[in-house]
């Protein structure tokens, strides 16, 4: 073995003469120039994508990339910043910034605001009210970006005015009303899904085929790739503090949502608070899992859902997410990962 | 002459070498997974560096598996013969533990790599 290893050397050695070494770094060259002639063709199909982009929803970055005419793609984004406007619980001229200000009334509002109302009751129906919207009353009290902490007196105050049921919509005729005049409505949870939804059926009403339409994390893979592959996307791996990738998933026509307790988040007194409330106790939810991520054809479903199953642990999400035929992984606190509905056959 | 082609054929194996490194270094996984299936659909990954006790529930039965030091076992059992027990522990990536049975799977696989149009986070 030992002498193998010494002649061999001794014979490379030998062999590397002034024309060997001229010819071998020719090929090398060739060898690098491999990589970057592939990575021109990326970037020449990259440039069917018309990309449009801004800081929206608070300061969290979204964008639309579609295979169609620019101002379609423009359209979407402004489309975008028009429902952050309305749906916007800090904007006071806005649908929802009305209807928290109406001390008990009528508000009229835009009938796309209604129907997210009316979803999201629906959904708080669904689990039993844990996604209640009217979370807003306790929510408007953190801050996780200035890691503000409420006192325990102003959230067990603010938790009575906590509760879907004195909400009600009438999507006929465009009217909200909040029973509670201290009632705050704040659609974090569903805004972007709802969105993103809005944003897909707008660009394929405009005859686009292809998208990815990102707002802030929250994905939609409109069609496939204007390659015909299907759209490849990441699932950020919370444990990884470099940027990893937990999964790659392929998707066509479907949203990829992920809701974890690491991304917005602030340590106070030897506690770290992150920034998933909720609704029943009003401080953020105890959980065995770190992220959950979903993928749907309604990025709405993915939305509510992946915060939900966050809420609700390992054990119970899986029940919850396979009694719903939704495709889910879940990235649990001690390493594991669990694969709900058939996800596995989108990892790439 | 004859020793132009030997050098040719050192520049080749150089070629191929260097070829082979970057590929490597590219393709590296980024820590290997154990991949449990019942019936070929995954249902559970994880990281074959952190040591649990993990009890998998196919349709057809149980299976206890064990993870420790970099190495993946079925502890237990409640299928007939248990080849599964019996075939010990494995490490390396494309090694598998079979429960046919159970139609239970639990291989070793490297990590992810690759490019990715968007990341949900």
């Amino acid at each position: 073995m030992r002498t193998t290893r010494q002649r061999s050397s001794s014979f490379v050695r030998g062999a590397m003469t002034r024309r060997s070494f001229a010819l071998w770094c020719g090929i090398a060259a060739c060898g690098l120039a491999v990589p970057s002639v592939s990575s021109c063709a990326r970037k020449g199909e990259g440039e069917s994508l018309q990309t449009a982009d801004r800081y929206l929803f608070d300061g969290t970055y979204v964008s639309v990339s579609a295979d169609c005419a620019r101002e379609a793609v423009v359209e979407a984004l402004d489309l975008c910043a028009h429902y952050d406007w309305t749906l916007s619980r800090t904007n006071p001229e806005g649908d929802i910034g009305r209807l928290n200000e109406g001390a008990g009334g009528n508000v009229s509002i835009e009938s796309d605001t209604a129907i997210i109302l009316s979803k999201a009751v629906d959904y708080a129906e669904k689990t039993q009210g844990a996604f209640d919207v009217t979370v807003g009353a306790v929510s408007q009290l953190w801050d996780f970006r200035e890691g503000v902490k409420p006192s325990d007196e102003e959230i067990s105050e603010a938790l009575r005015h906590v509760g879907y049921g004195g909400l009600s919509v009438d999507v006929g005729s465009c009217i909200a009303r909040l029973d509670d005049p201290f009632a705050v409505v704040d659609l974090g949870g569903i805004a972007k899904g709802f969105i993103a939804d809005k944003i897909a059926s707008f660009l394929r009403d405009e005859g686009c085929e292809s998208a990815m339409i990102d707002l802030g994390g929250n994905l939609y893979g409109l069609g496939t790739k204007p390659d015909g592959r299907r759209w490849v996307v990441g699932v950020s791996n919370p444990q990884s503090e470099d940027g990893g990738i937990a999964a790659r998933l392929e998707i066509e026509d479907a949203s990829v949502v992920t809701s974890g307790i690491y991304e917005r988040r602030f340590e106070q007194d030897g506690i770290v608070y992150h920034h998933v409330l909720d609704p029943k106790t009003g401080y953020p939810v105890e959980t065995d899992l770190l992220s959950v991520t979903v993928v749907s054809p309604s990025s709405m479903d993915a939305d509510v859902y992946a915060t939900w199953a966050l809420s609700l642990g390992h054990d119970a999400a899986r029940g919850a997410l396979e009694d719903l035929g939704l495709e889910a992984l879940l990235l649990a606190k001690d390493g594991g990962r669990t694969l709900v509905g058939g996800i596995g056959n989108r990892m790439a | 002459m004859d020793r132009g082609k030997g050098n040719l054929i050192i520049a080749c194996a150089a070629f191929v070498l260097v070829v082979l490194a970057v590929g490597i270094i590219l393709l590296r996984p980024s820590g290997a997974q154990v991949i449990v299936r019942c019936d070929g659909q995954i249902i559970g990954e994880y990281p074959i560096g952190k040591d649990r006790i993990e009890r998998i529930e196919c349709e057809a039965g149980f299976n206890e598996m064990e993870i420790s030091e970099g190495k993946v076992r079925v502890v237990e059992a409640d299928c007939p013969g248990h080849d599964c027990v019996d075939q010990g522990w494995i490490s390396a990536s494309g090694q598998a533990i079979v429960c046919l049975p159970h139609r239970l799977s639990i291989s070793v696989e490297g990590g992810f790599s690759g490019e990715m149009d968007a990341v949900s986070r």
